[in-house]
C-alpha cells in the first residue's frame, strides 16, 4: 500500500471520527463547561445518566420502535429484492423508482404530508405511525443490501434446485434463503439504526411519544450538558456493537458459503 | 438411416420434439426445431455460441417455455410441466452447487424434498461412490476442485434416477487434461446407467469422443444428426464439414449429378478443375456447392499430374505440422511430417474416392 | 398464472402508494384548496391563490434556489473528497476492506443530533478548533466564522453526506477490471492519466448515483442549516414546517412543498441523466447486458 493511499485513508478517518472523538472526550471531562483545555477525568456524567428518567424513558421508546421498524424493513426489503431482481418484472424501472422515492424526498417533506394524510382521513399520530414511516424510509436501504445480494447469486442454484424436484417454494426456503441470512441480518440492523437515529419523522409523526432524539433535542436546544455526551456515547457505542454484529455474522455465513471459487 | 442401425435396433425414442421456437427479442435462438433422442444413447448437441443448443436443452428441463411446437418425453407431453416434475435432471454449466450445503447435503438434496423417504445416506454414499468421490462428503463446494465440483454436479443430478441426463457444457470450465479423464467417466457412467445423455457442446472432439449421436446446431437449427463417422465423412453442408475439423472446401459449380448404387454423386466445376465425387442428396445442376477435403486426404505429390501449391502457414502440431498451401486461389490443409518453408511450391494429390460434395450454404 | 418473485412486487408497491406515493399526491390537492382563518380549518375551495403566491413572492423562489445550490455545492465537494478515498479503499487488501466499510458507515447510523450536537463542540468558540489554532498562536480571538454560517453549514451537509458518495464511487471502481488500469499504464499512461481516461469514464454511473443521492439529501436537509447556519440557515423545508405547524397554512405549505420536490428532482435527473449519457457509463452498462 502506497504512503499515498494510507494517506488519504488517515485523512478521511479523521474527518469522519474526530466529532466523535471530541464527543467521547468531553464525556469523560470533569468540567460542565464543553471547552479547552480539559480539566479532569470524571464518569460522573455516566453516572448522572442513569439517574434521568426522561433519557431512560426515552430510550426504551426508541428501543421499542425500533424493532419492529427493524423486522419490517427487512421483510418488506426481501420482497422488494425479491421482485426487483426477478427476470421478467414488468416496469422495472418504476418501481425501482418507488422504491428509492422515500430515500429521495426531503424527510421533511415527506412527514409533514403524512401527517396531513393521517389527519385528514382521522388517524392520530403515535407509535404506530412513526414505525410505518420509519420503515418506508428504511425500506430503500433494506432492498440495496439484500438486492445487492441477491444479484450476486448464480439464477443456475434456483434452477438446480427446481431441477432437482424442489417446488419453487422449496428452493426459495432450501436455496435462497440460507444465503441471504446475513444481508437479511444487514437490513435488519440498518432499519433499527436508522430509527434509533431518526429526529426528522419524529418531530412530526411521535404524537406524544417521546422517542430518545426528541428528549435530547428538547434539551440541547437548551444548552450543551456533558451528560447528553455521555448519552450521545453510549447510543454510539450501542450502534457500533450493532453494525460489529452484524458484519462478524455477515462474514460468519460467508466464510461457511462462500460462492463458488475454483481453488485451481 | 443406416447409420443409426446401431442404436435403433430395440431401442425407441424417450424424447420428441416437433416444431420448437423459441425467441429473445428480435433473434430466434431456435427456429423451428424437430429433434428425437433415442433411449440409452449419447445424444450431443454441437455447435457455435448461440446456436441455440443450450436453449434446447433448458426448453427438455423446463426453465424456458417453447413459444411454439411440442415436446413429448416417455410418451407424456410437457407442456406446462414444471421443472421439478419432470424426469430429468441437468448438470449445469459450472455446476451449480449449493454453496451453503455440503457435497453430502448436495447429492442428498433432491431425497430430501420428500417428507419421509428415508435415510438418504446409503443412495447418497452409492451416487458419491459411482463418481469417485466418496471421501469428499463433509466437505464444501468451494473447498473442491474443478473436477470434483463436476462429478459432485453429476452425482447430485444421477441420484434422483432421472429418465434422461442433460449436461450443459459440463466440462468447459477444465483444463484439457481433466477434461480428458472425465469424458471417459461420463461415457463409462452412461454405459452403466443405461440412460439417455443428452449433452450441448460447442467442442467438436468433445462431441465425437463421446456420443453415439451428434446434431450439429447453426442460428436456431438442426443442419444435421449423424454418428461422428457419418458426420465427419458426409457433411451435409459446407458449414458441418468447416465446423467439425480442419477441411479444406473448395468452392464451385455442379455441372452434373449421378446416382450410384444408393448414394449420389456429382461432378463439380472448381478452379482446381473439375472434380467427380460422392456428393450430398439434393444437389440441382447448376447450383454452387464446395468440395471438402479432409488433411488426411491430400499429400505432396510429385507426379506431374499434381496441383501446383504455394505453403503459406505452417504450424507444429505436436506429431505432424498443418500446412496451408494456396492453389488457383483455394486454401488447401494437408498434414506432413516434416515442416515445409513458406513460399514453397509444391504438387499436392487428393483422394478422389473419398472427398465429398456439399451444399455451400446452411 | 403461478406465483412468482414478480408478484412480490405487489404488496410492496402497495406500502409504498399508501404510505409515499399518496401523501405526496394529497400534496396536489391541498395546494389548491383554501384555508378559511375564521374557523380555523381548510375547506376544499379550489383556488390558485396559493400557487400564485409562490410565484409571485420571490422569498419562495429565493429559498428553492438556496436549497438547490446547498445540494449541488455539497455533492461536487463530495465527489472532490470521494473520488480519493473511494480509490484509496479500493487499493486496501480484501481483508481490510469490511473494515473499511463498517469505519465508513458507522458515523452514517448516528443520529442527525448527535452529529450537529459534536459538530458545535469542535467548531464553537472555546472548541477544538479554535482552541487548537489558539495554541499554536495562529490567532488571538475565536474564529467566528466556523459556527452559525454557511461555512458550517456546507462542512457539516458534506460530512452527513459523503459516506453515500464513497460508498456508490468505491462499489464502481471495485467492478472496474484492475487489468484495465494496469493496461492503461502499460501503455504509457501517467497514474492521472489512468485515472482520467479510464476510471473515470468506466466509474461515472457510481458518480452518477452518488451526486444524486447526496444531492437529494443535502438540499433536503433542514436540521443541519436550521442548527447551526445561524441567520443563513432558512431554508424551503423550514419554511413548510412553519406554513404546516404555525401558520396553518397547509395550502401554501403543500404548494411549496410540490414546487420543491418538482425542482430537486429536476434537477437531480438532469445532472445524474447528464452523467449517464456520457460514453463510460453507456459502456459500462452495455457491457452489463446479457
Amino acid at each position: 500500500m502506497s504512503r499515498t493511499v494510507s494517506l488519504v485513508l488517515a485523512l478521511g478517518v479523521g474527518f469522519f471520527y474526530l466529532p466523535i472523538v471530541v464527543l467521547a472526550i468531553f464525556s469523560f471531562n470533569a468540567s460542565s463547561l464543553m471547552a479547552f483545555p480539559l480539566s479532569g477525568f470524571t464518569l460522573s456524567w455516566y453516572a448522572d445518566l442513569f439517574g434521568n428518567r426522561a433519557f431512560l424513558e426515552g430510550f426504551l421508546t426508541s428501543f421499542l420502535i425500533a424493532q419492529p421498524v427493524g423486522i419490517l424493513g427487512a421483510f418488506i426489503g426481501l420482497m422488494a429484492a425479491l421482485a426487483v431482481t426477478a427476470p421478467g418484472l414488468r416496469f422495472r424501472a418504476v418501481f425501482v423508482v418507488l422504491v428509492i422515492l422515500p430515500f429521495l424526498v426531503p424527510k421533511t417533506v415527506l412527514s409533514i404530508a403524512q401527517a396531513m394524510l393521517m389527519n385528514w382521513v382521522g388517524l392520530g399520530r403515535g407509535a404506530t405511525a412513526l414505525i410505518a414511516a420509519q420503515t418506508l424510509v428504511a425500506v430503500p436501504f433494506a432492498t440495496t443490501i439484500i438486492a445487492a445480494v441477491l444479484i450476486r447469486l448464480d439464477p443456475r442454484l434456483e434452477e438446480a434446485a427446481r431441477d432437482l424436484g424442489a417446488t419453487p417454494w422449496q428452493s426459495f426456503r432450501r436455496v435462497l434463503l440460507p444465503q441471504l441470512s446475513g444481508a437479511l441480518g444487514a437490513a435488519y440492523s440498518i432499519s433499527v439504526i436508522l430509527s434509533l437515529a431518526d429526529l426528522t419523522i419524529s418531530m412530526f409523526l411521535a404524537g406524544r411519544t417521546q422517542p430518545l432524539s426528541l428528549v435530547v433535542a428538547s434539551e440541547f436546544r437548551r444548552e450543551l450538558k456533558p451528560d447528553l455526551n455521555a448519552m450521545q456515547v453510549s447510543v454510539l457505542v450501542l450502534t457500533a456493537v450493532i453494525v460489529a454484529l452484524t458484519e462478524l455474522n455477515r462474514r460468519r455465513l460467508r466464510r461457511r458459503a462462500s460462492p463458488m471459487r475454483d481453488p485451481e | 438411416m443406416p447409420e443409426h442401425a446401431a442404436i435403433a435396433s430395440g431401442a425407441g425414442l424417450i424424447l420428441s420434439a416437433r416444431g420448437l421456437v423459441k425467441s429473445y427479442g428480435k433473434g430466434r435462438a431456435v427456429d423451428g426445431v424437430d429433434l428425437d433422442i433415442p433411449e440409452r444413447a449419447f445424444t450431443t448437441l454441437l455447435g457455435p455460441s448461440g446456436c441455440g443448443k443450450t436453449t434446447i436443452l433448458r426448453m427438455i428441463a423446463g426453465f424456458e417455455t417453447p413459444d411454439a411446437g411440442s415436446l413429448v418425453l416417455d410418451g407424456r407431453p410437457l407442456k406446462g410441466v414444471p421443472p421439478e416434475r419432470r424426469p430429468v435432471n441437468t448438470v449445469f454449466q459450472s455446476y451449480a452447487l449449493f454453496p451453503h450445503l455440503t457435497v453430502f447435503q448436495n447429492v442428498a438434496f433432491s431425497l430430501t424434498l420428500r417428507r419421509g423417504s428415508g435415510d438418504p445416506s446409503s443412495r447418497v454414499k452409492r451416487a458419491l461412490d459411482a463418481v469417485h468421490m466418496g471421501d469428499f462428503g463433509a466437505r464444501y463446494p468451494h473447498q473442491l476442485s474443478g473436477g470434483q465440483q463436476q462429478r459432485v454436479a453429476v452425482a447430485r443430478a444421477i441420484i434422483g434416477e432421472p429418465h434422461m441426463l442433460l449436461l450443459d457444457e459440463p466440462l468447459s470450465a477444465l483444463d484439457r487434461k481433466m477434461r480428458g479423464h472425465l469424458q471417459i467417466e461420463l461415457k463409462d457412467l452412461q454405459r452403466r446407467l443405461g440412460i439417455a445423455f443428452v449433452y450441448v457442446t460447442h467442442d467438436q472432439d468433445e462431441a465425437f469422443a463421446l456420443s453415439d449421436i451428434v446434431v450439429v446446431m447453426n442460428k436456431g437449427r438442426i443442419v444435421q444428426k449423424a454418428d461422428p463417422l457419418t458426420l465427419y465423412a458426409r457433411p451435409a453442408s459446407a458449414f458441418v464439414a468447416d465446423f467439425i475439423g480442419s477441411a479444406s472446401l473448395v468452392p464451385g459449380k455442379i455441372i452434373a449429378t449421378s446416382r450410384d448404387e444408393m448414394l449420389a454423386n456429382a461432378t463439380l466445376d472448381t478452379p482446381l478443375g473439375i472434380v467427380q465425387a460422392p456428393a450430398v442428396e439434393g444437389l440441382q445442376t447448376g447450383a454452387d456447392a464446395k468440395l471438402v477435403i479432409r488433411p488426411e486426404h491430400l499429400q505432396v505429390s510429385t507426379a506431374p499430374s499434381a496441383l501446383r501449391a504455394q505453403v503459406q502457414h505452417v504450424v507444429f502440431r505436436g506429431d505432424r505440422f498443418l500446412i496451408e498451401a494456396e492453389s488457383h486461389g483455394c486454401l488447401l490443409r494437408f498434414m506432413s511430417d516434416t515442416a515445409l518453408n513458406p513460399g514453397t511450391d509444391i504438387g499436392l494429390e487428393h483422394d478422389r474416392a473419398r472427398a465429398f460434395i456439399t451444399h455451400a450454404e446452411g | 398464472m403461478p406465483f412468482s418473485r414478480v408478484h412480490l412486487a405487489f404488496p410492496v408497491v402497495l406500502a409504498l402508494v399508501l404510505g409515499c406515493v399518496l401523501p405526496l399526491g394529497l400534496l396536489l390537492v391541498f395546494s389548491v384548496f383554501t384555508v378559511d382563518m375564521d374557523a380555523f380549518e381548510m375547506v376544499p375551495d379550489l383556488s390558485g391563490h396559493s400557487w400564485a403566491q409562490i410565484l409571485s413572492n420571490p422569498v419562495f423562489a429565493f429559498l428553492i434556489g438556496k436549497a438547490v445550490v446547498s445540494g449541488l455545492v455539497t455533492s461536487g465537494l463530495a465527489a472532490l473528497v470521494g473520488y480519493p478515498l473511494a480509490l484509496a479503499m479500493a487499493r486496501l487488501p480484501v481483508v481490510w476492506k469490511g473494515v473499511a466499510n463498517i469505519v465508513l458507515l458507522t458515523p452514517l447510523y448516528t443520529g442527525e443530533i448527535v452529529r450537529i450536537y459534536a459538530w458545535r463542540i469542535v467548531l464553537g468558540s472555546e472548541g477544538l478548533v479554535n482552541a487548537v489554532l489558539k495554541g499554536f498562536g495562529l490567532i488571538d480571538a475565536p474564529l467566528k466564522f466556523l459556527l452559525f454560517s454557511p461555512f458550517t453549514t456546507h462542512l457539516v451537509l458534506l460530512y452527513n453526506n459523503l459516506p453515500f458518495m464513497v460508498l456508490a464511487i468505491w462499489i464502481s471502481v471495485e467492478l472496474v477490471d484492475h487489468r484495465l488500469i494496469e493496461a492503461a499504464r502499460d501503455l504509457g499512461a501517467r497514474p492521472v492519466e489512468a485515472f482520467t481516461k479510464v476510471i473515470l469514464p468506466l466509474t461515472t454511473p457510481g458518480l452518477a448515483v452518488g451526486l444524486f443521492a447526496v444531492f437529494a439529501l443535502a438540499a433536503g436537509d433542514m436540521l443541519t442549516p436550521s442548527l447551526l447556519g445561524g441567520t443563513s440557515g432558512a431554508t424551503p423545508m423550514a419554511m413548510i414546517d412553519n406554513l404546516f405547524g404555525t401558520a396553518f397554512d397547509w395550502p401554501l405549505a403543500s404548494a411549496l412543498a410540490l414546487s420543491l420536490l418538482i425542482v430537486l428532482f429536476g434537477c437531480a435527473t438532469l445532472m445524474a441523466g447528464l452523467l449517464l449519457r456520457m460514453r463510460g457509463a453507456r459502456a459500462v452498462f452495455a457491457g452489463r447486458l446479457p
